[in-house]
C-alpha cells in the first residue's frame, strides 16, 4: 500500500495529552488504495518523432478508453487524429512542425475522466529507424544509413550493433536517449554504453555516460578511413531493459557552451566548445523566463544540429567573463561594477583555480551560486569567498542536493572581496565551464504543491473537477526575504470552472484552493497559470507555481533520476461523479484546547454504495485530526473530529475535505464546498487540585473554575482519565461557578498510586451544538492503600466527621485534611 | 661426575690456581669464596637461613647461628663448622647434606683459613653458585666430521652498569652444514681478567671499566670476541617498564587466558601482552591502593605472594622465592614501585636470537640460545632470562624456558624468542643421526632450482624427477589458463620433438587472454569485487563490473603491478569515472581498510594490533594506528548518479590511539614516518607501498604467484606473513622478490615464466622415500584440486557446452565472472570465494561430500554430457568406440588411455551390442566416469 503523506507533516504537533498523541500519529499510517492517476499514461512507442513529419504514436497506459485529447507543454506538436484502440492503447497521429524545438517535450493524455501524468517525447531532426532484430552479433549488425534516429529496445544482457558506412575525415557522432525515456519504477531501464568500432573490432572510441547528459552517452569521432563502422549500444551493466533512441550521424556535438548564461531576453553569441571538428559559435536570443531557469543552445553546422542542446542559464544579470591568468588573489579578475553580476569562466587545465575580485558595501547581501554540474559541465565546483585580507567569508562544496555550490554572502564592511572557484578533484579542461550568479536577497515567493505520495511527485497534481462538483488542492508558498499576507490568482481556467480561496495570513505557508465546475461546464482541460501575490500594494511580490516532474526514478527505493520542471497547472472538467460531499456548517466555534466533530454528508447517486474515504487536506494552524475518516458502504453521514491545540490560531478558516472512492473506473476524487471553521478563545479555565483517597473511599477533587468569557446556561463537566475502578458523575457549572468539587468514588480495586493526567471536558451548548473544552490538564489523584488493621472506631469516627459535612460546603484541601486528622489525634 | 676442584679453579682468577702450600697465606676470594658459594650459601642465605646461620655476609656469618658461632678464629679444631664438614660422608649430620662432601684439599684450605684468622672482606657478599657452572672445557668428541667453522654469539660483549651480564654460546658448524653447541667444550680466556667476573663459566658480569678481548678456543679453533666494560659503578634502579613488565610477559601473567583477558582474571587485569604499561602500573598501585603492592613490606605484597603461591593463586606457582623474577618484583616494590615517564623509557630497537641458524643432527642434541636486546638509548642487554621462547614444531625442536633447544624427530622448526614488543626467530633443521645421504646431481633449469635444491640438501631430501610431457601440458594449461589443452593442442605438443618445447609452450600460454583472466579473478578476490544492492554498504553492480573491467584492462595491458597498486591506493574521483576508487567503497571503515591493505598488499594480518600488541609479530598498537592514519582523510560523497560515489582527499581527519587517545602520525609499517603535510596521505602511502622501500610488497606478490603454481606458498598461508610464520625457503623468496622488483620491473608474467620453466615446477607428483613427508619444500609436485571456477570451466570445455552467468554473454567462462555476488550452486559447492573478506582462505580447495555427490548425482556433469552431445557428434563423424574413448581421455585427462583401460572400457561398450543408441549411452557413461575420476578433478 502506498503511504499517504500528511499535508502538514511538520505542523502536526503532538497534543500535550498522550491520548491525543497516539491519535495524531495514526495520521501517517492510514493509507488508501489510491495508486495511479486516473487515467494512467505509461509510455509511447515510438518514443519520439522527426520534426516536420507526421508520426503515428501508440500511447500506452490504463483506463484510456475515454481519451479525448493530448496536452502538450510546449508548442510545435499537434494531433491530427486520436483513435482509442482499447483501454490500454490510444493511437495518435501527430503532426510535428518543421520548427518544433528539438529534444524533449512533455505531454499528457486528457480523458473524460481526467488528465494523466506528464511523460516525455523526443523530437529529432532525423527520421526514426526501427531496430530490426537480430542485431546482437558483431558479425551481423543492422545496416543503417547515417543521420537517423534508431528507435530500439534494449533487452537484458543484449548488445545491439549498427553498421554505417562513413568517409575518412567525416564526423561520426552518436547520442543516446535511454535512461531519460523509460519510466520503470525502482529500476534503471538502460544506462547506455556506446562504442564505435571498426570492422576489425578495434574500438575507436567508447563512452559510458557524459558530463553533459549524465548517464546518457555521447560520442563523436573523426572517421580515420573510408569504410564500414559498427556502433555498439548496450546497457553499461548488462542489466537494463527498455527503449532507447540512438541518434547516429554526422551532426556536431559540442560538449560545453561559453558563457554558460546570459541576461534574459538578450541576444548573445555563444562559443560552443569541444566538438571533434573544433569550436564554433552560434547566436541565440534568450527568452524572458523559463520554468527550468535554463535555455538550450543548439550548435548547428552544415545544417545539422546536435540532438540535444547545451544549456545556458537565463538570469537577470550581466555577464563578467574570466581572463586568464586569474589563479590567485593577486591575479584576480577585477569586476568594477556593482553586484549582481554573473561571473563566467573555464577551469581550463587540471588544478586551475579562478579568482574574481568585486566590491561590496557594508550590509549588502547576495547569494553566490555556481552553476556547473547542473548545466552539464564536468566541474564539481567548490566556491570560496574571501575578504580583502583573504580571510574566508564562506565556502561550500555541494548545496541543495546538487554538486553545485552556494554561499550566502553579506558584506561586513565596504571594500574589495574575492570569489574563487575550483574543481573539487582539481580536474580541469577546455569544457570545464562554470557560471557564478550573485542573486540579490530580494523578496520572492516559491509556489509548489506538497508531495502527496512519497516518491511520486506527480501524484494528485492534475486537477480534475467533476461537473457540478468541487475539487480542492493545497498549495505551499514560501516567502523569501519578506513576510505578509498572500492571495492566489488563477487568471484563467477551463470554461465553467471557478475558484475560491481566501487570504493566506502571514503565519501560514500552506493554503487550500477550491475549484468548482458548473454543472454545464464542457468536458475540457488544459494547462493554466497559478500565481501568488502579496497583498501589500507598495511592494508587490509575485510567485508562479512550479512543479517537478519526476520522469525517471531509479533503484535505491525509487530515488529521482531524471526530473524536469514545468510551471503550469493541469486542470480539467470531468464527468459528473456518482456522489458528492458536503460539510455541515458548524454553528459554534472550536475553542483552543477544545474539540469539535464536523458532520459530513455524502449524497450518493442511486446505486452507488461504495466506501468513501474523506481526508481533511488542509488543517488550520493548531488543528489536528485523523488523516482520513471513511464512510462505510451505504453510509451517508460521518463525523470528523477536530482538536485544537492551546496555540491554535484565532481566526475563521475555510475548510474542506476531499473524498475519494472507486467508482469502477479507478479512484475518483471530489471535494466538499468550504465551510467556515471559527477558532476562538475558550470560555472557561479550570485547575484541578491534588487529591488523595484511600482505596474504597470517595475523594472530592477540588476544581477552581475561572470564567474567561460569558456564556449562558449550564455547562457539563466531566472528569476524564480517572483510574480504573473509579467513577465520577457529570457535574454542572454555570458562568458564576468558581469552585467545584468532583466526587470520585474509588473502590477496593482502584489501583494504588499517583494517577496523573486527569482533566475535565467542559461542554457548553449553543444553538444545539456542543462547544467542547478540554481544561484542567495535569490533575493528580493519589490513591493510597486501604489501611491495614486500622482501629475500627477511629475510622468510623473520621468518616463520620467528613461525611457529615454537607457537600455544598467548601471541601477540604489535602493539607486541611491532614491538619484536621492531626488535630483529632492530638485531641484524643 | 669426576670434576676436580683444580679444574674449577682453572677457570677462576689467574685461571690456574697454584696449589697453596702450608707456607702460602690463604686468599679468601680465590680459595674460600668458591667453597662457600658452591657448598654453603644456597642453604644459608637470606632466603633460606638454615640453622639460623648466614653464609652470604661476613657480619652475619660471624654472628653465628642457633648452635652458636660457626667458627672460632684461629682455632679450627674448636670450630663447629670444621667439625661438621669433616664428618664421614654417611653421617646424617655431615655438611653439606646434599651433593658431594668436601675433599681433602678443600678441608685443608678451610682449616688454614680459620687458623689464619678467617679473614672475610666486610663488603663482599657471597652468592650461591653451582659447581657445574664452573667446570672446565670438556674435550670435544670426534664424530668423524671436520669442523668448518666456530662461532661465538653474540659477536661482541658489552657490559654496562653493575647489574649487567652477558651469556655467550659457542657453536660449531661442520663441513656437512650440521651444527653443534660446543659451549661446554670451549675454553674462555680474557686478555684482562680483572675487568670481568663470572656468573657461570660462559656468563660474564662486569667488574671494572675497560676494554679487553675474550678468546674462545674449541678444538683448535680460536675466536676472538671484543669485550667492553663500562659504567661499573652505576646501579640502575629496577625499572617498571624494562624489568617488571617483562616479568609479567615471561611468566604468562598478561596472556589472554590469565590477567590479560579483557575482564582480567579473579578481579585483576593486566593489559594483554603488556600493551599499556601505564595502565598496568595504575592497576598495580592505585586501583586497590596498598593491596596488590605493599610498600612497607614488599615481600608481603599480594603481587609477590600470589606469584610464589604463598597465598592461593588460580594460576599456580609462577616463580621461585629468591629467583630472578621474584627479586625483581620485590626490589621494585621496595624502591617505591615507581613508574617511569613513557618518553624516558628506552625501547627495544633490535632483538637478536643467537645462533642464527641450527642444523641439529640426531634426536636429543641440544643447543643453548642467547637473546640480546639493543635499546634506543644505545645500551644492550642480555634478556635470555626475560624472553619467552616458542617453537612452532615441538616434536622436531623443543625449547625450554631457559632457552635450550632439544632436537626431536626429523624436520624443520622455527624457534622464536619474544621480548617486549619484538619477536625474532631462527630456522632449525633436525636431521637423523647417521643418515646415508649424498647430495644428488639434479638438473637446474634456473635460479629457482638451485635455491630449492640448497634447501633440500640441508634437509637431506632428494627431489622427485621430471614429470611426463602429458602431465606438464595438463598442469601448465590448468595453472596458466584455467583450461585444458584441446585434442589438437595435445597432439601437436606430443609430436613436437624440440628440446625447448616446454619453454615455448609456456611462452605461448602466457600470451593468451585466459592467463589475464585468471589473474583478474585472483586479484578480484583480493580486492573483494562484489556488488551490493545497498550501495551504502558497498558498490553497485555497475561499479563492480567497471572495477573488474578496469583491473582486466590493466593486467591485459601488462602494466607493472606496482603502478596498478599506486593507482588503486591513490585513486580519487567517481566510482564510475575512475573505477579504481571502488577500492574505497568495498571497505569504508578506515581501520578495516588499513588492515585490508596490509593483508592484500603486504600479506600481513594486523587485526590483533588494533587492541593489543601483536603477540607473534613485531606490530604494536602504535604501528597499527600509525598505519591506519593513512586512511583517516578519505572523503566520500554521492556522485551525480545515485549509484556513484566520489572518493576524494578530505585533507583533514586524524586517527587516535585507542589507549590514551593520542593523535597518531601516519607511519609506514616497519618504515619511517613520512611527511604528509599538505599531501594526500594515500598518495604518500601508495608510492611507498609498491616500491623497493617496502620489502613486503614484492615478497608478498611473488609468494602469491608461487602459491598459485605450487598449491602452497613459500610463506603459507600467503596472507599471514609474520615473524612466527617464516618462509620455508627465505633465500628463494628473497631472490624471487629481488628479480620481480629490480629485473622484471614488477611484471609478474616474467615471474610466472621463471616458475613454470623451473625443474621444481616440472617435477612429478611421485614421491621418493626421502620426500614423501615433505609438504613445504617443493621436492615433488603437489596434487591440487581444481578450483571451483576452473573446474566448472573445464567440465564445460570438455563437454562442449556453455554456461550462462548474470551479466555475461552465454558461453562465458566462470573465471570471467566479475562480480563476487554472481555464483551458482556448482561454484558455491566447490568453494568459490564469496569475496566478503580479503582472506586467502576464502577460496576453499578442500574436497567435501557434497562436492562428490554433486558431481556424481547432481545435474552439472550428466546434463552437460548430454547437452554437449560429444559422443553423438563423434559417432556421426564415423569414429569408432576406441577412437571416441581415446578422445574422451585426451580431452579430459590429457593422455591416451592405457591398454588395460581401453580393453576394459571396450568390453563395456561392446556389451551394448550393435544398437547405436545403446552404444552412445554406454560411451556417455564412460565420459561420466572419466569426469568423476580423481584424475580429472585434480591438477597433478
Amino acid at each position: 500500500m502506498n503511504r499517504m503523506l500528511t499535508l502538514q507533516g511538520a505542523a502536526i504537533k503532538a497534543f500535550a495529552n498522550g491520548l491525543f498523541t497516539a491519535l495524531a500519529l495514526t495520521v501517517l499510517l492510514i493509507g488508501h488504495n489510491a495508486k495511479a492517476a486516473n487515467p494512467s499514461f505509461s509510455t509511447t512507442i515510438p518514443r519520439g518523432a522527426q520534426s516536420g513529419t507526421e508520426q503515428k504514436v501508440i500511447f500506452y497506459g490504463d483506463r484510456l478508453s475515454d481519451a479525448e485529447e493530448i496536452l502538450f507543454h510546449h508548442p510545435g506538436i499537434s494531433v491530427k487524429e486520436l483513435k482509442v484502440l482499447d483501454s490500454k492503447k490510444v493511437e495518435v497521429t501527430m503532426l510535428v512542425a518543421p520548427d518544433c524545438r528539438l529534444g524533449e517535450h512533455h505531454l499528457r493524455i486528457r480523458c473524460r475522466s481526467g488528465i494523466s501524468y506528464a511523460r516525455n517525447f523526443w523530437i529529432s531532426q532525423f527520421p526514426n529507424v526501427a531496430e530490426v532484430e537480430p542485431n546482437d552479433d558483431f558479425e551481423n549488425p543492422q545496416k543503417i544509413s547515417l543521420n537517423v534516429t534508431v528507435e530500439a529496445e534494449a533487452k537484458s544482457e543484449e548488445t545491439d550493433y549498427y553498421q554505417i558506412t562513413a568517409k575518412k575525415g567525416e564526423r561520426l557522432s552518436v547520442e543516446i536517449e535511454g535512461l531519460r525515456i523509460n519510466n520503470i519504477r525502482n529500476n534503471i531501464a538502460i544506462d547506455p554504453f556506446v562504442s564505435i568500432l571498426n570492422k576489425d573490432r578495434f574500438e575507436i572510441a567508447s563512452a559510458d555516460g557524459s558530463s553533459l547528459l549524465k548517464q546518457e552517452s555521447i560520442l563523436s569521432v573523426i572517421i580515420p578511413e573510408d569504410g564500414e563502422y559498427i556502433v555498439e549500444v548496450r546497457d553499461s551493466a548488462y542489466q537494463g531493459r527498455g527503449r532507447y533512441r540512438a541518434h547516429i550521424g554526422t551532426f556536431p556535438r559540442p560538449l560545453a557552451v561559453f558563457p554558460a548564461g546570459a541576461k534574459a531576453g538578450s541576444e548573445m553569441e555563444f562559443k560552443l566548445i569541444g566538438d571533434v571538428k573544433g569550436n564554433f559559435s552560434t547566436k541565440a536570443k534568450l527568452p524572458l523566463t523559463t520554468a527550468e531557469g535554463t535555455f538550450g543552445v543548439f550548435g548547428a553546422q552544415g545544417g545539422l544540429k546536435s540532438p540535444s542542446p547545451n544549456l545556458v542559464r537565463v538570469s537577470e544579470f550581466d555577464n563578467f567573463l574570466e581572463s586568464e591568468p586569474n589563479n590567485s588573489s593577486k591575479e584576480a579578475n577585477p569586476y568594477e561594477g556593482s553586484l549582481p553580476v554573473a561571473f563566467n569562466g573555464i577551469l581550463d587545465e587540471p588544478g586551475d583555480t579562478d579568482y574574481f575580485k568585486f566590491k561590496a558595501k557594508k550590509g549588502e547581501s547576495f547569494r553566490f551560486r555556481v552553476y556547473a554540474n547542473s548545466i552539464g559541465s564536468p566541474v564539481d565546483p567548490v566556491l570560496y569567498i574571501y575578504d580583502s585580507s583573504m580571510k574566508s567569508v564562506g565556502s561550500n562544496d555541494d548545496a541543495d542536493g546538487t554538486k553545485d555550490s552556494r554561499v550566502d554572502f553579506k558584506a561586513s564592511e565596504d571594500g574589495d572581496y574575492f570569489v574563487r572557484v575550483r574543481d573539487m578533484l582539481k580536474n580541469g579542461g577546455p569544457n570545464f565551464i562554470y557560471r557564478i550568479e550573485t542573486e540579490p536577497r530580494s523578496p520572492s515567493i516559491d509556489v509548489t504543491m506538497p508531495e502527496m505520495l512519497r516518491r511520486e511527485l506527480q501524484y494528485r497534481k492534475q486537477f480534475n473537477v467533476p461537473r457540478g462538483g468541487y475539487y480542492a488542492m493545497v498549495v505551499n508558498t514560501s516567502r523569501r526575504n519578506f513576510s505578509g499576507d498572500l492571495v492566489f490568482d488563477l487568471p484563467s481556467l477551463p470554461q465553467g470552472v471557478t475558484w475560491e480561496s481566501g487570504t493566506i495570513p502571514s503565519s501560514v505557508s500552506q493554503f487550500p484552493i477550491l475549484l468548482k465546475a458548473a454543472s454545464d461546464a464542457p468536458i475540457a482541460g488544459g494547462m493554466y497559470d497559478l500565481l501568488v501575490k502579496n497583498t501589500d500594494k507598495d511592494q508587490p511580490v509575485e510567485g508562479k507555481f512550479k512543479q517537478a516532474l519526476d520522469l525517471v526514478r531509479g533503484p535505491q527505493n525509487g530515488v529521482e533520476y531524471y526530473t524536469r520542471r514545468h510551471d503550469k497547472l493541469p486542470v480539467s472538467v470531468v464527468e459528473e461523479m456518482p456522489f458528492s460531499i458536503t460539510i455541515e456548517q458548524p454553528k459554534v466555534p472550536i475553542v483552543r484546547n477544545g474539540s469539535m466533530k464536523l458532520k459530513i454528508h455524502a449524497n450518493r447517486s442511486e446505486g452507488f454504495d461504495q466506501k468513501i474515504t474523506t481526508r481533511l487536506i488542509w488543517k488550520p494552524p493548531g488543528i489536528t485530526s485523523p488523516s482520513t475518516v471513511v464512510f462505510g458502504e451505504k453510509e451517508n453521514t460521518i463525523e470528523y473530529e477536530l482538536n485544537a491545540s492551546g496555540s491554535a490560531e484565532i481566526n475563521s478558516w475555510n475548510v474542506t475535505v476531499i473524498a475519494e472512492a472507486d467508482a469502477g473506473k479507478g479512484v475518483m476524487v471530489t471535494a466538499a464546498p468550504f465551510v467556515k471553521l471559527s477558532v476562538e478563545e475558550p470560555f472557561v479555565e479550570m485547575k484541578l487540585n491534588l487529591t488523595t483517597a484511600r482505596q474504597g473511599e470517595q475523594a472530592n477533587m477540588l476544581a477552581n473554575v475561572t470564567k474567561l468569557r460569558d456564556f449562558s446556561g449550564q455547562a457539563d463537566v466531566q472528569l476524564v482519565a480517572i483510574p480504573a475502578h473509579a467513577t465520577v458523575p457529570v457535574m454542572k457549572i454555570d458562568q458564576g461557578t468558581t469552585e467545584l468539587s468532583l466526587p470520585v468514588q474509588t473502590s477496593e480495586k482502584t489501583p494504588v498510586g499517583q494517577h496523573k493526567n486527569l482533566f475535565c471536558t467542559v461542554t457548553i451548548s449553543r444553538d444545539g451544538e456542543p462547544i467542547v473544552h478540554r481544561v484542567g490538564m495535569g490533575g493528580i489523584l493519589r490513591v493510597d492503600p486501604k489501611p491495614k488493621e486500622a482501629p475500627k472506631t477511629e475510622a468510623v469516627e473520621t468518616k463520620v466527621v467528613v461525611s457529615n459535612k454537607p457537600v455544598s460546603e467548601k471541601p477540604l484541601s489535602r493539607l486541611e485534611q491532614l491538619r484536621m486528622e492531626a488535630k483529632q489525634q492530638a485531641g484524643e | 661426575m669426576k670434576k676436580t676442584i683444580t679444574a674449577v679453579f682453572s677457570m677462576l682468577g689467574a685461571v690456574s690456581f697454584p696449589l697453596s702450600g702450608e707456607d702460602a697465606k690463604i686468599n679468601f676470594g680465590k680459595d674460600i669464596q668458591p667453597i662457600l658459594e658452591f657448598h654453603c650459601v644456597a642453604c644459608h642465605d637470606a632466603n633460606e637461613t638454615k640453622g639460623g646461620l648466614r653464609f652470604d655476609e661476613a657480619k652475619l656469618f660471624f654472628e653465628g647461628g642457633d648452635g652458636g658461632p660457626a667458627l672460632i678464629k684461629g682455632k679450627p679444631d674448636e670450630s663447629l663448622m670444621m667439625e661438621l664438614v669433616s664428618l664421614p660422608g654417611d653421617d646424617p649430620d655431615v655438611m653439606p647434606p646434599k651433593g658431594r662432601v668436601l675433599n681433602e684439599l678443600e678441608l685443608a684450605k678451610l682449616r688454614q683459613w680459620i687458623k689464619e684468622g678467617a679473614e672475610w672482606p666486610e663488603d663482599l657478599k657471597l652468592v650461591a653458585k653451582k659447581e657445574t657452572d664452573f667446570t672446565s672445557a670438556t674435550p670435544l668428541e670426534d664424530n668423524g666430521k671436520a669442523i668448518a667453522r666456530v662461532d661465538v654469539f653474540p659477536e661482541d660483549i658489552v657490559l654496562e652498569s653493575k647489574r649487567d651480564s652477558q651469556s655467550v654460546v659457542v657453536m660449531a658448524t661442520y663441513e656437512d652444514d650440521t651444527t653443534q653447541d660446543v659451549t661446554s667444550n670451549a675454553t674462555f680466556t680474557f686478555a684482562d681478567p680483572s675487568l670481568v667476573g663470572l656468573k657461570t663459566r660462559n656468563h660474564f658480569i662486569p667488574l671494572k671499566d675497560g676494554e679487553t678481548r675474550l678468546s674462545v678456543e674449541v678444538a683448535k679453533h680460536t675466536v676472538e670476541v671484543p669485550v667492553t666494560v663500562k659504567e661499573t659503578t652505576v646501579t640502575h634502579p629496577v625499572s617498571f617498564n624494562l624489568d617488571v613488565m617483562p616479568v609479567f610477559m615471561r611468566n604468562g601473567c598478561n596472556t589472554g587466558a590469565c590477567h590479560g583477558s579483557a575482564r582480567g582474571q579473579d578481579g585483576f587485569m593486566l593489559s594483554l601482552f603488556g600493551y599499556d604499561p601505564d595502565g598496568d602500573h595504575f592497576r598495580l598501585t592505585r586501583e586497590m591502593a596498598g593491596y596488590r603492592v605493599n610498600l612497607a613490606i614488599p615481600e608481603e605484597s599480594l603481587l609477590v605472594e600470589k606469584a610464589i603461591e604463598a597465598v592461593p593463586h588460580t594460576g599456580g606457582k609462577l616463580m621461585e622465592k629468591g629467583g630472578h623474577a621474584y627479586n625483581t618484583l620485590v626490589e621494585w616494590i621496595a624502591t617505591g614501585a615507581e613508574n617511569e615517564k613513557k618518553e624516558e623509557v628506552p625501547y627495544v630497537t633490535e632483538l637478536t636470537l643467537y645462533p642464527p641458524k641450527l642444523v641439529l643432527e640426531g634426536a636429543g642434541s641440544e643447543q643453548q640460545m642467547t637473546v640480546r636486546a639493543k635499546y634506543s638509548d644505545g645500551h644492550d642487554r642480555d634478556v635470555t632470562h626475560l624472553a619467552v621462547f616458542i617453537t612452532n614444531n615441538e616434536p622436531t625442536a623443543n625449547i625450554d624456558e631457559s632457552g635450550k633447544v632439544t632436537a626431536g624427530k626429523r624436520g624443520e622448526a622455527f624457534i622464536m624468542a619474544r621480548y617486549e614488543t619484538k619477536t625474532v626467530g631462527i630456522q632449525t633443521i633436525v636431521i637423523p643421526e647417521g643418515l646415508e645421504y649424498t647430495r644428488p646431481e639434479m638438473t637446474e633449469n634456473n635460479y629457482i632450482d638451485s635455491l630449492v635444491h640448497d634447501k633440500l640438501h640441508k634437509l637431506r631430501i632428494t627431489p622427485s624427477g621430471n614429470c611426463s610431457d602429458e602431465a606438464f601440458l595438463r598442469r601448465t594449461y590448468l595453472d596458466i589458463l584455467g583450461q585444458l589443452p584441446t585434442s589438437e593442442e595435445y597432439h601437436a605438443f606430443i609430436a613436437d620433438q624440440g628440446d625447448d618445447k616446454r619453454a615455448r609452450k609456456i611462452d605461448e600460454l602466457l600470451e593468451r587472454k585466459e592467463f589475464t583472466e585468471m589473474w583478474v579473478m585472483k586479484w578480484s578476490e583480493l580486492l573483494q569485487i562484489r556488488s551490493d544492492n545497498n550501495i551504502n554498504l558497498g558498490i553497485s553492480y555497475k561499479s563492480a563490473l567497471l572495477y573488474n573491467g578496469w583491473l582486466r584492462d590493466r593486467i591485459a595491458a601488462n602494466d607493472p603491478l606496482n603502478e596498478i597498486v599506486v593507482d588503486l591506493i591513490a585513486s580519487k574521483g567517481g566510482t564510475f569515472s575512475n573505477p579504481a576508487t571502488n577500492f574505497y567503497q568495498v571497505e569504508r571503515d578506515a581501520l578495516k581498510l588499513s588492515e585490508n591493505v596490509a593483508q592484500v598488499f603486504m600479506g600481513m594480518r594486523l587485526q590483533c594490533a588494533q587492541c593489543h600488541n601483536h603477540p607473534f609479530d613485531r606490530w604494536t598498537m602504535d604501528d597499527y594506528y600509525g598505519w591506519a592514519a593513512f586512511f583517516a582523510q578519505i572523503g566520500r560523497k554521492r556522485g551525480v548518479d545515485q549509484r556513484e560515489q566520489l572518493i576524494y582527499n578530505r585533507g583533514s581527519g586524524e586517527t587516535k590511539h585507542i589507549v590514551g587517545g593520542q593523535t597518531m602520525a601516519p607511519k609506514f609499517l616497519g618504515g619511517e614516518t613520512p611527511d604528509v603535510q599538505g599531501k594526500d596521505r594515500r598518495e604518500v602511502l601508495a608510492k611507498w607501498l609498491a616500491s623497493p622501500d617496502n620489502t613486503y610488497f614484492s615478497r608478498n606478490v611473488v609468494n602469491m604467484v608461487w602459491s598459485h603454481f605450487f598449491g602452497v606458498g613459500i610463506i603459507d598461508p600467503v596472507d599471514d606473513v609474520r615473524v612466527s610464520n617464516p618462509a620455508s625457503n627465505p633465500e628463494l623468496l628473497t631472490e624471487l622478490a629481488h628479480r620481480f622488483e629490480v629485473e622484471y620491473n614488477y611484471d609478474f608474467r616474467q615471474l610466472v615464466r621463471d616458475i613454470c620453466n623451473s625443474a621444481t615446477y616440472q617435477r612429478t607428483t611421485q614421491a621418493n622415500p626421502s620426500n614423501e613427508d615433505d609438504l613445504n619444500n617443493f621436492a615433488k609436485a603437489r596434487v591440487r584440486r581444481q578450483r571451483a571456477e576452473v573446474m566448472l570451466d573445464t567440465i564445460t570445455q570438455v563437454t562442449d557446452t556453455k554456461n550462462k552467468f548474470r551479466g555475461l554473454p552465454s558461453g562465458a567462462r566462470a573465471v570471467q565472472i566479475g562480480d563476487g555476488r554472481t555464483t551458482n550452486y556448482f561454484l558455491t559447492t566447490f568453494g568459490r570465494a564469496t569475496r566478503e573478506t580479503v582472506c586467502s582462505c576464502e577460496v576453499t580447495m578442500d574436497p567435501s561430500l557434497s562436492q562428490a555427490l554433486h558431481l556424481m548425482n547432481g545435474d552439472t556433469v550428466t546434463e552437460k554430457i548430454e547437452e554437449g552431445g560429444m559422443v553423438k557428434a563423434l559417432t556421426a563423424e564415423g569414429k569408432n568406440s576406441e577412437q571416441i574413448i581415446e578422445q574422451i581421455y585426451i580431452r579430459a585427462l590429457t593422455r591416451k588411455p592405457t591398454a588395460e583401460e581401453m580393453t576394459q572400457l571396450l568390453e563395456e561398450v561392446n556389451s551394448a551390442g550393435e544398437d547405436a543408441a545403446q552404444r552412445e549411452l554406454v560411451l556417455n557413461d564412460v565420459f561420466w566416469a572419466v569426469l568423476n575420476s580423481k584424475e580429472f578433478m585434480f591438477n597433478h
